[in-house]
């Protein structure tokens, strides 16, 4: 593969979730050819906002199986298994996942303890909807949003005694990151943000209630004066420092886990400049020539959702069943809506080590056991199937089916002329020896240690 | 098509190793190496995430300022409340849900070092940077020697002789599915270990993966694959021990408990429980986690007790902060400065601090004029290189 299509193969890896088998044989396929054009191509055919469709369909194919999906409800009646399925879905099979990669970071950045259903539905779409653009319109829906507002423990905060936690993490976790701000401004912001009510709670909007909101003046990063809410999140965003920290993060998320000064304070002005549009800042930091510096390219670890989406587009491959996301998203060690903490999940290489690497490690070859498996359910062949599978398979063996085109794939590979392990590997692949690159094959280059790197 | 022959050969490689690895346990075992017995000195490192409120715990009789901050929290730590018999804490009472730890605390087996924190200028009120300060420890004498960002105390130590048991150097564990900052190192790190039942099942994954990947020198991850499927062997066969809660910090003190009881090469050993940032419904909370988070420890004592091994193995309880002397509107707390660090058995070791008498008193953080906060009467880092220097004997 040329510099230059590797070069392109990581900016699909990073601003989606790796090439997809029909961007390879789109007629435009030219733009596998150098990452400028495929990025005007990208951010020229970004699908407009739509809610989420739902794929329950896709696994209710008989009548058990129906059954089993009312069992799971009576269970668990605050489950929101299948939204989080919905969007996966939806993911892997977008054909610009831009937005879905983007709203990924929003959910890794902000994260949130879901609730219920009803409450997880409004929420996912939150950052969909906003994930592309401006700062202030995510903020203004997040704290209209209960799921969000009673994880940070700010709905019902009344002036005469506010609640600090989400002032605190507003300041230190989404806006201007530890020590850049004092003491005083965690309580003067958390008066800016008192009097949130949930009025019913069948509605899934916060209202203000008056009596309970503080219309005194606070000083706020120096400055007083009588904030609202709305006034308060537009004056810290204003702070230089807010455009800094997303842009280290965003630098974190999409490059390297270290990126150096220069790059987060170009990118920074530039988020700034846009109006804190988040579009505009990754337009600009894949058109920058060090995005593509070769110590950044398949040096990254992927998280787990990376990995279990980039692995569905390269090779066209999708699971299939009820509650088979939330098994793989557990197994992997990140549960969409389940961070650990409110700082969210670990990166980089403390990916890499315990039982989670073994299952990342294992996972995929293990899903290419049960692809497309023809047996009828609750048979014995399929139950051995099962059984002669990842261990974890094997306890919801009843759960989790796999659909694969191996024909299609091997195709579009062979057409293009592109080797298996750089279109797996991307520039890992040049880790490996002349004969490993053309011996391996997908089950080897699935569960080979380059293959946690995008 | 050649290819397509080659995955369907080795996806049916893959599943009849996996057949064999758990038909035939441990017949295809790549590294059958025994473990080195160990029977020394253990330290259990117990987080409790979120900020526990020690106040909440143990509170002074008869106090003015917790009367008029908090008072419904302070009137619920009075309710029931047990009287402290010991001279040095004769003045505070326990949480009547934490009434499991009286005998053993009357036996002086169960210690409390009280107002455990760091100077106000130092401290930090983020979960993460507090947490990473604990897990880090760095001042002085204890700090990470190559300058290196984010290596634990734990971890830091794991590269020194002195932690090695025979030729094994990764002897320290978390009951974790990924290894925590305070046992990673530069060279070294601890071993994560999600439980039993996990242990056994994955060792079939491990060694169909070794026995599929050619070996990578140098490599990160192949050599994390090599040593899990060295320890999950030497996990998997143990079995768990009983009497313990079925709550998230039982479980892993029960697995703790068992690799102790097989005389398994861990000298340090990570346990953590969470639900402890209660900035609202206090009460709520602690009705349920305190007794979880008594009856877990005390299970823990009957177990070391019974064993005979109460005078070796020391368990040191602690968590990034402690909470707000004053409640808020939710009936909660925000985040604080100082609490209670709690310590199991050990001897005498650590009664320089465990023998300090209990004081309550407050102090303003700089540039405020609202907030009183519970005044440190014990930097954390101490405690830490007491135990590095004379627990550990590093």
């Amino acid at each position: 593969m040329s510099a230059a299509s590797l070069q392109t193969l990581h900016l699909f890896n990073r601003l989606c979730f790796g090439g997809r088998l029909q961007d390879l044989d789109n007629p435009e396929s030219a733009i596998w050819k150098e990452p400028a054009s495929a990025s005007k191509h990208l951010f020229g055919s970004i699908p407009s906002y739509k809610p989420l469709k739902s794929y329950s369909e896709e696994f209710m194919v008989d009548k058990s199986e129906f059954a089993r999906v009312e069992e799971n409800r009576k269970v668990y009646p605050n489950s929101f298994d299948e939204i989080t399925h919905n969007w996966l879905r939806h993911a892997a099979d977008s054909s610009n996942p831009i937005r879905e990669k983007a709203a990924l970071f929003w959910i890794h950045f902000i994260p949130v303890i879901g609730e219920s259903e009803a409450r997880v539905k409004p929420l996912i779409e939150i950052y969909r909807k906003h994930a592309l653009g401006k700062l202030e319109d995510l903020f203004f829906d997040l704290f209209l949003n209960p799921n969000f507002m009673s994880f940070l423990t700010a709905v019902n905060s009344t002036k005469d005694s506010p609640n600090q936690n989400l002032a605190r993490e507003f300041m230190e976790l989404f806006t201007l990151g530890v020590n850049h701000y004092t003491e005083n401004d965690v309580r003067e912001l958390a008066r800016c943000f008192a009097g949130f009510v949930q009025p019913n709670v069948k509605i899934q909007t916060l209202s203000l209630k008056a009596e309970n909101q503080d219309f005194g003046e606070k000083t706020l990063m120096g400055q007083r004066k009588a904030y609202d809410y709305k006034e308060a999140i537009r004056w810290i965003i204003a702070q230089p420092q807010t455009s800094r920290f997303i842009a280290k993060r965003v630098l974190q998320f999409y490059l390297t886990t270290e990126p150096n000064t220069e790059m987060i304070e170009a990118c920074a002005a530039a988020y700034h400049n846009s109006g804190h549009e988040f579009q505009s800042l990754l337009e600009f930091m894949v058109a920058e020539p060090w995005f593509y510096d070769a110590k950044y390219m398949g040096n990254k670890v992927k998280t787990p959702i990376e990995l279990l989406l980039q692995f569905q587009h390269q090779t066209g491959l999708r699971t299939y069943g009820l509650m088979c996301h939330w098994h793989l998203q557990r197994w992997l060690g990140q549960q969409l809506f389940n961070p650990p903490s409110v700082g969210g999940w670990p990166d980089g290489n403390q990916w890499l080590n315990g039982s989670v690497l073994v299952s990342r490690l294992s996972l995929l070859r293990n899903l290419l056991i049960i692809v497309n498996r023809t047996h009828p359910k609750n048979g014995f062949a399929y139950k051995l199937h099962s059984w002669l599978s990842h261990y974890s398979l094997r306890l919801f063996r009843w759960n989790m089916d796999a659909k694969f085109d191996e024909d299609a794939y091997l195709a579009a590979i062979e057409k293009h002329k592109i080797s298996e392990a750089h279109w797996l590997l991307g520039s890992g692949a040049s880790k490996l020896s002349t004969e490993e690159q053309t011996s391996l094959g997908l089950s080897e280059l699935l569960q080979h240690p380059y293959y946690q790197y995008c | 098509m050649d290819r397509r022959r080659f995955i369907q050969t080795s996806l049916a490689l893959g599943a009849a190793t996996w057949a064999a690895g758990s038909l035939l346990e441990g017949c295809a075992a790549p590294t059958s190496v025994e473990a080195p017995k160990y029977q020394g000195k253990r330290l259990v490192l117990i987080s409790l995430d979120g900020g526990h409120d020690g106040l909440h715990a143990i509170a002074p009789k008869n106090n003015d300022v917790l009367a008029k901050l908090r008072p419904k929290i302070y009137a619920d730590t009075l309710q029931k409340g047990i009287p402290i018999s010991l001279a040095s804490q004769s003045d505070f009472v326990l949480h009547r849900n934490l009434k499991p730890w009286l005998a053993s605390l009357e036996k002086e087996e169960f210690r409390i070092i009280p107002n455990v924190g760091l100077p106000l200028n130092e401290w930090n009120g983020s979960h993460f940077v507090s947490q990473d300060f604990w897990s880090m420890a760095e001042y002085e004498g204890n700090r990470n020697p190559e300058g290196v960002k984010g290596t634990g105390w734990i971890g830091r130590l794991l590269g020194r002789e002195a932690m090695q048991i025979k030729d094994f150097k990764r002897t320290a564990i978390a009951m974790n599915t990924l290894t925590p900052l305070v046992l990673q190192g530069n060279a070294v790190s601890g071993v994560a270990w999600p439980g039993l039942e996990a242990a056994e099942t994955m060792q079939g994954e491990l060694t169909g993966w070794l026995e599929n990947v050619s070996p990578i020198e140098n490599n990160g991850v192949y050599q994390e694959m090599a040593d899990l499927s060295k320890v999950y062997r030497w996990l998997g066969k143990s079995s768990p021990a009983a009497g313990f809660p079925a709550s998230g910090l039982g479980l892993q003190l029960a697995h703790a408990a068992t690799l102790i009881q097989q005389d398994m090469p861990f000298k340090v050993i990570k346990c953590s429980a969470g639900g402890f940032d209660t900035h609202s419904g206090q009460l709520v909370a602690h009705e349920g986690n305190y007794p979880q988070m008594a009856e877990s420890l005390s299970a823990f004592h009957r177990f070391l007790s019974e064993a005979g091994l109460l005078e070796q193995t020391l368990v040191v309880v602690y968590s990034e902060f402690g909470r707000t002397i004053y409640e808020n509107s939710a009936l909660g707390t925000e985040h604080g400065t100082a609490g209670p660090m709690y310590v199991i058995g050990g001897g005498k070791a650590l009664s320089q601090f465990t023998n300090r008498p209990f004081v309550f008193e407050t102090e303003k953080l700089a540039g405020t004029d609202t907030t009183d906060y519970l005044k440190h009467q014990i930097d954390f880092r101490d405690v830490f290189s007491e135990i590095q220097r004379n627990w550990l004997g590093v």
